[in-house]
């Protein structure tokens, strides 16, 4: 796609991407940080203007069409989506926490998730033995729903 | 009225500021026209003679030291603005283009505004600053008109903004000389060492632009807001302020300061932080020519201001239209840059203020006030003519592209 540049002083910048069917999409950069978004339906024809946006706005609507949108989670609670929405969880029992001195294959019953990795010390303990008993001071990392994944942090860290 | 009423009248003059300019966005004007004939309505010379309720007559804004300095504080932060936002190595890029255009709608205007000024004044000083005054656009309205009209995003946008640049460029040259010829006292002898005094001073500020880069880099690292436009300000002020103590043009010397800026990385945080300063001072300059302008005066004026239009208008629209053609545009778009560019404002005005400064001095009293009356008026017919020609321009095309063709 061609895209042609030119200078307006004392304003900004000029970019004209032609599109198909000899559209053209024009951006005006100013040089105040403001974005215009003009779009013609042929090379003669006058722009129209679709769009007035702040340096802020242009970046967000930037950042999307580039197919990057992230949006950032809330900070407090440490987890990872996987693809198709099971939540990785980990979080550290306390020592009220309700969950110690649980068995794993409980807990699992309890609430509805895979417990994947415990760290006990600098252990790391996996498989899922049934007679492994959840300590204070184990850091627990659990798969599963994201109500469930939370409802085991709560637990963990003694808020339920 | 009292000293201590003198904040009340900066009041005033920033409420009436602040109303005209809502007004005049209302109806989709240039708020330039509008800030003069507030600071006209509110002058000696209008409110003054009105008897008002209970505060009885005399009653104005007077041109205190705040308003003045405030005016030329406007006029220079709006030449920094020119020189910020001013680019060497872009304008060398186009240059031929902008060359072109920029010779012919100086050589038609400037050329035409010489031979008017010389016919109605007799001399060739008055000559040289009516030449001035009808020859350069004016910037900020024009780039303001495009912006609005969406035109910005066209292809007549390029020849209009590229000649506008040749204009800055010629107009910094101009003033530079102007202030040396008006303020410089009389006689040849005289002139030549005012002339040779400003070009030196000019010719020691572009040396240091060009090799001071790195010093005004320095100046403007890692520093807060705060600090960051106490600094520019302080910098530029001094210069400006120097420069006027020793008879060169302020707007100069505040054009440069700018273009010294412009090749720092902090071009946009500057330009992000002045704007506000610039604007509130412009709007006290603009006020300011209002206020020192006396409406009786038109009326001496009113044909001068007249027969000016009728010739200049017509200039501006043909030399715009060449220039357009220059940048191979088809009839309908150079009719649109011709039309734009008839536009005059902030600049003539500034030269208008150096003309009257100079009344008594290398002009006559009544040479300076004439031209200046003129000038505000013609200013005033100019920048809403130019808009308006903007607005409806699309008849004039229609006709343009039949009688011309493509």
């Amino acid at each position: 796609m061609k895209i042609q540049e030119t200078d307006l002083p004392g304003v900004g910048k000029k970019f004209e991407l032609e599109l198909p069917d000899r559209e053209q999409i024009i951006v005006i950069a100013h040089n105040t940080g403001k974005r215009e978004l003009y779009h013609r339906t042929k090379a003669d024809a006058d722009g129209e203007l679709l769009l007035s946006l702040s340096d802020q706005q242009a970046r967000n609507l930037g950042v999307i069409l580039e197919g990057a949108y992230f949006q950032p989670t809330s900070g407090d609670d440490i987890s990872t989506q996987l693809p198709g929405g099971t939540v990785l969880e980990w979080s550290t029992l306390t020592e009220n926490s309700e969950l110690v001195g649980r068995s794993v294959p409980t807990l699992c019953e309890e609430i509805d998730l895979k417990v994947v990795l415990i760290r006990r010390e600098s252990e790391l303990i996996t498989g899922d033995p049934p007679e492994v008993e959840l300590a204070q001071g184990d850091m627990v990392v659990v798969a599963g729903e994201r109500e469930n994944c939370d409802q085991f942090d709560r637990q963990a860290s003694g808020q339920e | 009225m009292a000293t201590e009423n003198l904040l009340l009248e900066v009041g005033v003059m920033f409420a009436a500021i602040g109303l005209v300019g809502a007004l005049a966005t209302r109806i989709r004007q240039s708020v330039i026209p509008f800030y003069i004939l507030s600071g006209m309505l509110l002058s000696p010379y209008i409110l003054g003679r009105i008897d008002l309720p209970i505060l009885g007559t005399g009653q104005y804004v007077t041109e205190s030291d705040f308003i003045y300095v405030g005016a030329e504080l406007g006029i220079v932060f709006l030449l920094f603005f020119l020189g910020l936002e001013f680019n060497l190595d872009r304008l060398i890029e186009s240059k031929d283009r902008i060359g072109k255009a920029g010779t012919i709608d100086l050589v038609i205007n400037f050329g035409v505004g010489f031979i008017l000024g010389f016919a109605l004044f007799r001399d060739p000083l008055p000559a040289f600053i009516v030449a001035g005054i009808v020859y350069i656009s004016s910037s900020a309205i024009i780039t303001k008109s495009l912006i609005d009209r969406g035109w910005i995003a066209n292809d007549e946008a390029g020849p209009m903004l590229g000649t506008l640049v040749y204009e800055d460029l010629f107009i910094a040259i101009y003033l530079a000389v102007l202030s040396a010829l008006v303020l410089g006292g009389n006689g040849m002898g005289d002139m030549a060492m005012s002339i040779g005094i400003a070009l030196g001073f000019i010719l020691v500020l572009l040396l240091a632009v060009y090799f001071g880069t790195a010093w005004f880099e320095r100046t403007l690292t890692k520093t807060s807001n705060e600090s960051m436009i106490l600094r520019v300000i302080g910098i530029t002020v001094l210069i400006a302020g120097a420069a006027l103590a020793l008879g060169v043009s302020e707007a100069v010397a505040a054009f440069f300061v700018g273009m010294a800026f412009s090749s720092t990385d902090y071009v946009h945080e500057l330009e992000h932080l002045l704007e506000p300063v610039r604007d509130t001072f412009a709007a006290i300059f603009f006020f300011w020519i209002g206020l020192v302008t006396d409406p009786l005066l038109f009326l001496g004026v009113l044909a001068l201001i007249l027969i000016a239009a009728v010739i200049t208008t017509p200039t501006k629209l043909i030399s715009g239209f060449l220039g357009g053609r220059v940048y191979k545009l088809d009839t309908r778009r150079s009719t649109r840059v011709g039309l734009g560019m008839t536009t005059r404002g902030e600049f003539s005005l500034i030269i208008a203020a150096i003309a009257l400064a100079g009344g008594g001095l290398a002009l006559s009293e009544s040479t300076a006030d004439t031209i200046y009356a003129f000038a505000v008026g013609y200013v005033l017919l100019m920048s809403i003519l130019g808009t308006m020609l903007m607005q409806y321009s699309g008849p004039i095309e229609s006709y343009a592209s039949r009688r011309l063709g493509e």
